[in-house]
């Protein structure tokens, strides 16, 4: 197996939508060596993204490393079956089926075992800590509870639009549709948005 | 299309979501995060089966699954169990108290006078079911000590056949030389009180009196406080023998 350096944590290298083609190697192992690489290009180069779709999808912060772990283990095993097309839309897809799935698990569990799903964002911290980092992490928080409301295509795209600052043309990449799509679930998504906060302000002042 | 954290505006409805937007940062990079799930990755990739291995054991799992599956059915299908161990074995005391009559086929089989030796009856017949298919020949060793699971299945199985020559077929001779040679063969046998009973009944079925009484005399000397007392008395007119 050859060494290969650690995933880089470059903050500006922004993902490019294409797949690093694999080596025209015969035997078995060169092939593996092949998808490795792929691999850890992928890896690499969108394990931030898939973080910031985590948080558009409505994932606690609590899970998003299980589930990126998760995300990566679907992603190196179906690899091989890529048809090396829209690669974001293809590990989008991924995102959004375990997420899918994880919410079923959590239902189930909860249905089960009668236990509630605790995010670690929203334990009080008794310990000291970074302000500014638990301030981001609590108007974060916040946000997110403020259009769970929303149906799961207009906060997505109202998300990654909005907060994650990702181009018309990405989320439409991303999601695999057309791009007046994705203007159309905009305007939809910011309607809803004015909604809850409306909601969200009289329910405020109704508890003053 | 600009984003609403840019636009501009004095209105203060859509300042408030305006401000939250600005004030909502994006997704923080997560170096640490991105390297520890790098490293649990290249963990379940090293501990991972081989695909083939993994299809194997799936499929040996399937087949395991499908003979037990097929297993129970036969079972139940057939009505053939796992002969019990021996501390499972109850013992060979039914219910003291007498139970109601079960359906026209037990009704043929006990006879309206002898209530005692419906207890026994009852209890064969219903253990017919968890036993082997009766066999016809006779028994070739006598029973020890401590007797296996087989060999008390075995024993009822005996037990059963002179009950069905009595009772079904009416052939008392028959029933009472099965009886004899089971009594015979397992002195300390765990259904030798019923055979006992069933003995003096095939003996009285025959004609035989004085065989019935020397039978009766017996049970009541191996059974002094038995359940069938009041029956063996009958035969022997309240004497004892010792």
């Amino acid at each position: 197996m050859r060494l290969r350096p650690a995933p880089s944590e470059n903050q500006n290298d922004r993902p490019r939508l294409t797949v690093v083609a694999g080596g025209a190697g015969g035997g078995t192992s060169s092939r593996r060596d092949d998808r490795d690489a792929r691999f850890r290009d992928i890896y690499d180069r969108w394990f931030h993204d898939v973080v910031r779709w985590l948080y558009a999808l409505g994932m606690p912060s609590s899970d998003t490393e299980d589930l990126a772990q998760e995300i990566f283990l679907v992603v190196r095993r179906k690899l091989d079956g890529f048809d090396g097309g829209n690669l974001a839309g293809w590990l989008y897809r991924i995102a959004q089926l375990t997420v899918r799935d994880h919410r079923r698990r959590a239902w189930f569990k909860n249905l089960v075992l009668r236990r509630r799903n605790v995010d670690l964002a929203r334990v009080e911290m008794t310990t000291p800590g970074p302000e500014a980092r638990y301030d981001d992490a609590e108007r974060r928080r916040r946000f997110q509870a403020l259009v769970a409301g929303m149906s799961e295509k207009l906060r997505t795209t109202f998300v990654l639009f909005e907060i994650e600052g990702y181009s018309g043309e990405e989320i439409a990449r991303i999601q695999d549709v057309p791009l007046g799509t994705v203007w159309t679930r905009l305007h939809h998504a910011r309607k809803e948005f004015w909604k809850l906060l409306n909601k969200q302000r009289a329910d405020e002042e109704r508890t003053r | 299309m600009n984003r609403l954290r840019d636009m501009d505006t004095d209105e203060p409805a859509f300042r408030r979501g305006v401000d939250v937007l600005r004030e909502t940062p994006a997704t923080p990079q997560a170096p640490a995060m991105k390297q520890r799930v790098w490293r649990s990755l290249r963990r379940a990739q090293a501990t991972a089966a081989p695909g083939g291995l993994r299809t194997l054991v799936l499929k040996l799992a399937l087949v395991a699954i499908v003979c037990l599956g097929a297993g129970t059915a036969g079972a139940v299908l057939t009505r053939r169990w796992i002969v019990p161990a021996l501390d499972d074995v109850p013992p060979a005391t039914p219910p003291s108290t007498p139970l109601p009559a079960r359906g026209a086929e037990m009704a043929r089989l006990e006879p309206p006078a002898a209530a005692p030796a419906a207890a026994p009856a009852r209890d064969t017949l219903d253990e017919r079911r968890i036993s082997k298919p009766p066999s016809r020949s006779a028994p070739k060793k006598p029973a020890s000590a401590l007797p296996s699971a087989a060999a008390v299945a075995r024993e009822r199985t005996e037990v059963l056949d002179a009950l069905v020559a009595l009772r079904r077929e009416h052939d008392a001779v028959r029933a009472g030389g099965l009886l004899s040679r089971y009594l015979a063969a397992h002195p300390r046998g765990a259904l030798r009180e019923e055979a006992l009973v069933l003995a003096i009944e095939a003996a009285d079925a025959r004609g035989d009196a004085a065989g019935a009484q020397q039978l009766a005399q017996t049970y009541q000397a191996e059974f002094p406080t038995g359940r069938f007392l009041t029956f063996a008395r009958g035969h022997t007119g309240g004497r004892v023998s010792h």
